[in-house]
């Protein structure tokens, strides 16, 4: 028995940001240079009352309305959010009812942003071939925008909402097929934290107090606003160049395999100029490195399955493509691995 | 790495006219220095000169003269060897 990915659908909230918007508030900026330095031409905004659980609803409904499964099809439901609705309870549990999935299923959430699909497709896989479950539910879903000052557009210019939910189902191993998902190669170094980080709102710097009008300062003293994102996108970047070439060349060496076996690498969307950067610098073929990212931004960890989503749409995609699959991002986290392609057109 | 390949490569990151960056000029007062020509500087870096400088030793530096010194520091053959 091994573990296939059967189908990806994703969700956009209705709500456009796009750069002429942004351009009004930064009036020093220009559409084209945001476009230019992003690769984004448009972003979407979850409205106010509008929560990861409910662009996540969003996606898996289209999921089922797909036709691929039916809610009491799904054994484990996986949500990976960094904005879920409570501390507690899971927002997996408030799913589970709101999806009408059967109270034998098992959920729970995880916390991860750019590097979490890839976790989601191990562990799903780890369910699966130990013969747990047979189909899992990873959902991606978040709303970032939410912890966005208005004016930084340093983080303005790349984060959009979204969910996305994919299927990944037992199907009857053929040995001498390369696995349809894996080998993996994961990574982590927490010394990053600081460099992409909410830091208020835990329970280190809650925001009791705000409501009284009252701020959370940091160690300098600086007020700091609710729940808000801080991004240092030049040691994002520098972070970047050290660990994805590693990343590649480990899954590579995992897998067995020369970058002429690959038929398309997907990276996390964080940012096309960044990505242009490490595509070249890995010497990875441009017409083989896809990027889709113009119509909805950074969306964490949501970024891979709507860039699949949209290759096997392009027709990039045919049965038994092998894809390379790499997430990087807040942590530090990171991880890669490969699918072979399964879904048919 | 020389100077005028130096300069050369900011006013084409940074585009502005040709003679108008020198090495006495202020890192941070280049037009356009934002936070994406920022990143775009550590991409440059990287690939015209084989070098990852981190972002707070180009904050330290005061101008492209100085930037050019922490280029040249690491391009040397004992910080390559270290």
């Amino acid at each position: 028995m091994q573990a296939i990915l059967k189908a990806i659908e994703y969700y956009l909230p209705p709500q456009v940001l796009n750069n002429p918007q942004l351009c009004e508030i930064a009036p020093n900026w220009s559409p084209q240079k945001i476009q230019s330095k992003t690769g984004i031409e448009e972003r979407r905004i979850s409205e106010e009352e509008e929560l990861s659980s409910d662009l996540a609803v969003k996606a898996v409904t289209k999921l089922f309305e797909s036709g691929a499964c039916q809610p009491e099809d799904i054994d484990y439901l996986m949500l990976c959010t960094q904005s879920p609705d409570y501390f507690l309870p899971t927002t997996a549990c408030l799913l589970q009812h709101r999806l009408g999935l059967r109270t034998s299923c098992g959920a729970l959430d995880f916390n991860l942003g750019c590097s979490g699909f890839i976790y989601g497709l191990g562990m799903a896989k780890g369910l699966i071939e130990t013969g747990q479950v047979k189909n899992v539910l990873v959902v991606t879903a978040e709303t970032y925008t939410k912890f966005i000052t208005p004016t930084d557009m340093s983080v303005r210019t790349l984060f959009g909402d979204a969910s996305a939910a994919t299927l990944i189902t037992a199907q009857d191993s053929h040995s001498e097929q390369a696995p349809a998902i894996g080998p993996f190669v994961y990574g982590t170094d927490g010394r990053g934290a600081k460099n992409l980080i909410v830091q208020t709102g835990g329970m280190r710097k809650p925001v009791a107090g705000f409501a009284s009008g009252g701020g959370v300062e940091d160690a300098d003293e600086h007020v700091l606003v609710p729940p808000t994102l801080y991004m240092n996108g030049p040691e994002i970047f520098l972070f970047t160049l050290d660990a994805v070439p590693d990343l590649v060349a480990g899954i590579c060496s995992r897998a067995g395999i020369t970058f002429d076996d690959v038929d398309l690498f997907l990276f996390h969307q964080a940012n096309e100029y960044m990505l242009r950067h490490l595509r070249d610098k890995i010497e990875i073929p441009p017409e083989r490195f896809y990027v889709s990212m113009s119509h909805c931004g950074n969306t964490v960890s949501s970024t891979i399955p709507i860039a699949l989503k949209e290759a096997h749409k392009a027709g990039r995609l045919k049965i038994g493509d092998r894809v390379m699959l790499v997430g990087f991002g807040v942590g530090y986290s990171w991880g890669a691995t490969m699918l072979r392609w399964a879904m048919n057109t | 790495m020389n100077a005028p390949q130096f300069l050369a490569a900011l006013h084409e990151l940074f585009d502005v006219t040709a003679g108008s960056i020198h090495k006495e000029t202020v890192l941070q007062d280049i037009a356009g220095w934002s936070s994406m020509t920022f990143i775009g500087l550590i991409a440059m870096l990287d690939e015209d000169f084989g070098v990852r400088i981190s972002p707070g030793t180009i904050l330290r530096c005061h101008t492209v003269e100085d930037l050019m010194d922490e280029v040249a520091a690491e391009l040397t053959p004992t910080k390559m060897a270290a």
